[in-house]
């Protein structure tokens, strides 16, 4: 138990605001700009704060704020900010989307070791800036912030099996993409 | 047994550790006879990896840490529940 206010403040200071940028990343998927992003989490923070009693030290701390960030979202922002939905995968666009790439299977480091990971990061952002802003958001939400399909259905304001189906056609467009990427730099090999 | 189309459907449902229990059964089974199922629940779990791993965390600006301590540190919060706590400075509408 936190008595003190100074022993309070420490404690945030050390716990919860380390993750800061985390959080703030999230918040402008969810806000849409930076500026909305910058209140939303602000108030995420102060609410972290004046419930940092409520919070068990030991647990996950990124994932506590980002319940509360969504929270906030679906309560104060969402109905504000919420542009319309729209979903731009479909075979003209991608060609190769519907198609299975077995990207990773064949993928093999010098060690022999399968692996994906010698991939840029500016690959990687680049494909997901590709797949349209509602494809890469869900993908973030899910791959990034963590949150349950359940909770990406309440900050997109859709059924989860929307959710489910979005993110499945999201990442085979991202292997599509990827696979591509690799076949020009010589990382597959098939 | 389910098939390569069913099993499909699961996959990415699977890798998110969103699959119902009993559904995760039957794509167990079927994908430890299924070469191809295989190789594509293995891709569409080491691309989650790869995004979790490569994607750049958009940093918040300084005055935002600044204006959260400068909050706490005064103590005196607002009610919840209000909206925004107007500590950053009001900026013009947001771009396009």
């Amino acid at each position: 138990m936190l008595t003190d206010e100074k022993q309070r403040q420490k404690f945030f200071r050390e716990t919860a605001l380390p993750h800061l940028n985390a959080v703030y990343d999230s918040a402008i998927r969810l806000a849409g700009n930076e500026a909305d992003a910058e209140d939303l989490t602000q108030t995420t923070f102060l609410k972290a704060y004046r419930f940092i009693d409520k919070f068990r030290e030991g647990t996950d701390c990124k994932a506590w704020l980002l319940t509360i960030l969504k929270n906030t979202f679906i309560n104060q922002y969402r109905k504000r900010i919420r542009g319309p939905v729209t979903i731009e995968l479909d075979e003209e666009k991608f060609p190769g989307v519907k198609d299975q790439p077995k990207l990773v299977t064949t993928i093999e480091s010098e060690s022999g070791e399968t692996d994906l990971m010698g991939m840029l990061d500016e690959e990687v952002e680049a494909a997901l800036g590709s797949i349209g802003e509602e494809s890469r958001k869900i993908v973030l939400l899910s791959d990034v912030d963590g949150f349950s399909y359940k909770e990406i259905a309440e900050i997109m304001g859709c059924p989860v099996g929307t959710v489910r189906s979005r993110l499945s056609r999201a990442r085979r467009a991202l292997r599509a993409l990827l696979h591509k990427y690799a076949m020009q730099h010589g990382i597959l090999r098939k | 047994m389910i098939d390569c189309k069913k099993a499909s459907q699961y996959i990415t449902a699977c890798v998110d550790g969103q699959l119902e229990q009993h559904l995760h059964e039957l794509l167990d089974a079927h994908v430890a006879g299924c070469p191809d199922c295989e190789a594509t629940l293995f891709a569409e779990r080491r691309l989650k990896e790869m995004v979790q791993l490569h994607h750049k965390l958009t940093p918040a600006p300084d005055k935002l840490q600044q204006a959260i301590m400068r909050a706490i540190e005064n103590v005196a919060l607002p009610p919840l529940c209000t909206g925004a706590i107007p500590v950053v400075p009001p900026r013009g509408p947001a771009a396009p």
